[in-house]
């Protein structure tokens, strides 16, 4: 894995979710990638406001939250050129199946629903950054 | 002398005789060596043309002979010293010996290995899901303790029922201590005006998880009736303080885990003392830390 030691810069991922617990759990799930920057958001407003003053290699986020959803950030993402080719993985616990499909017909990359495992998510995270050259 | 003449003619004639024998002999041995030539020349020019299959040239063969000897000692040796490989484990004969029990015993090492290997990989995904299970009681914990208000307790179990076991549908009933029920305080998948005050002493699993005197623990029974997959208490201490009553699975949830019943447990115990808390934490008056009252409680 070249995740880390290998690229010039440290792969860094945006966590969006408005539950605490959860993304202390999936930065504690992702830790486990050395050399991995991994930066929190509250909610899809808090995140655009980081990703304005940050570039970032993948985002997670989920989709029920207050202000600004999962899914109208993805769509404000994926209309922005800046942004459109920034990996973005959806967890939540939304697990019919249109919800998958419009998570990915507005530009989601992954969608991975609640109750997660660790190296579940571990492996797609490792998968995108590999993917993409980190 | 006449003798002598007689003598000396018949030699002479023996030699004239054999001066013609010899050249007659020497005209056919030249007679035979030009029709050989001859011969020897068509073979050249046929050869030339193509027309016939050219002789091997001497030593040639004997040459292919020892190539072909040399040969065969090579794959001889290569047979010996004939490579193995045992999983990613690559065994040369020659590097050892070339002693067949060596290698055997060799082989049987890396099987075993492997085997070994393969082991440890399974024990290190089950230890990775246990350090993932251990870290979210850690976190569920620490959030539950961290809660000053109310509502920041509800948020907790709220999240905790939602994203870490899967249950889409629970509601959360506090006790009313004076008159002896639980009442809804807040319903997560379905209205909240569907939910009544329940008393304390009905005959149900409420009965039953309100006369514990303790927090659920993983083993015991699993209260449960119809519309409803598992009553849990939240106590603090023997003090029931809340139930939360489990009633369905989200979607892609089909049943509850031991990592389920494991937060469960932890919810029963944690989430009443967070919850009693917080309700102490909004009755009390405020006190400043003094060294007389800190030593009073200890002391006196």
């Amino acid at each position: 894995m070249n995740v880390d030691r290998d690229s010039a810069r440290r792969a860094t991922v945006l966590v969006v979710d408005d539950s605490p617990p959860m993304r202390k759990m999936i930065v504690f799930a992702l830790s486990r990638l050395p050399g991995l920057e991994l930066v929190e958001a509250d909610d899809g407003v808090d995140a655009l406001r980081k990703i304005a003053g940050a570039q970032f290699d993948l985002i997670i986020t989920d989709i029920n939250m207050p202000i600004l959803d999962g899914l109208k950030l993805v769509k404000r993402l994926r209309a922005d050129e800046r942004y459109v080719n920034v990996p973005i993985i959806i967890i939540t616990t939304e697990g019919a199946a249109e919800d998958r499909q419009r998570a990915l017909a507005l530009g989601a990359n992954a969608y991975l629903t609640k109750p997660i495992r660790g190296r579940e998510v571990l492996t797609l995270v490792r998968g995108i950054l590999e993917g993409s050259g980190h | 002398m006449s003798g002598q003449s007689e003598g000396q003619g018949k030699p002479r004639e023996r030699t004239e005789a054999q001066l013609a024998e010899f050249f007659g002999r020497g005209e056919v041995f030249a007679r035979q060596l030009i029709t050989e030539n001859e011969r020897l020349r068509q073979e050249i020019a046929d050869y030339d043309a193509g027309g016939e299959t050219p002789v091997i040239p001497a030593g040639v063969v004997e040459e292919l002979i020892s190539r072909v000897a040399e040969l065969e000692r090579e794959l001889a040796e290569n047979e010996a010293n004939e490579v193995k490989k045992v999983g990613d484990i690559v065994v040369q004969p020659s590097q050892i010996g070339a002693d067949p029990a060596i290698v055997r015993e060799l082989e049987a090492r890396c099987v075993a290995l492997t085997e070994e290997v393969a082991s440890l990989g399974e024990g290190l995904s089950a230890l990775e899901g246990e350090n993932y299970h251990l870290a979210t009681l850690y976190i569920i914990l620490q959030q539950l303790h961290a809660a000053t208000a109310l509502g920041d307790v509800v948020q907790t179990l709220t999240e905790v029922c939602l994203n870490f076991i899967g249950v889409g549908g629970f509601s959360l009933y506090v006790i009313d201590e004076e008159r002896q029920l639980v009442f809804p305080l807040v319903r997560e998948g379905a209205s909240i005006d569907e939910l009544e005050e329940r008393p304390l002493a009905d005959d149900g699993p409420l009965a039953a998880i309100a006369g514990l005197g303790r927090p659920w623990q993983g083993g015991d029974p699993v209260p449960h009736e119809f519309g409803v997959l598992m009553y849990l208490p939240l106590v603090s201490g023997e003090r029931l303080v809340g139930v939360i009553t489990l009633e369905a699975y989200l979607p892609q949830k089909s049943a509850l885990t031991d990592s389920d019943f494991a937060v469960l447990a932890m919810l029963s115990e944690h989430g009443g003392i967070a919850l009693e808390k917080v309700w102490v934490g909004a009755h009390a008056t405020e006190a400043q830390l003094t060294r007389r009252a800190i030593e009073a409680l200890l002391f006196d």
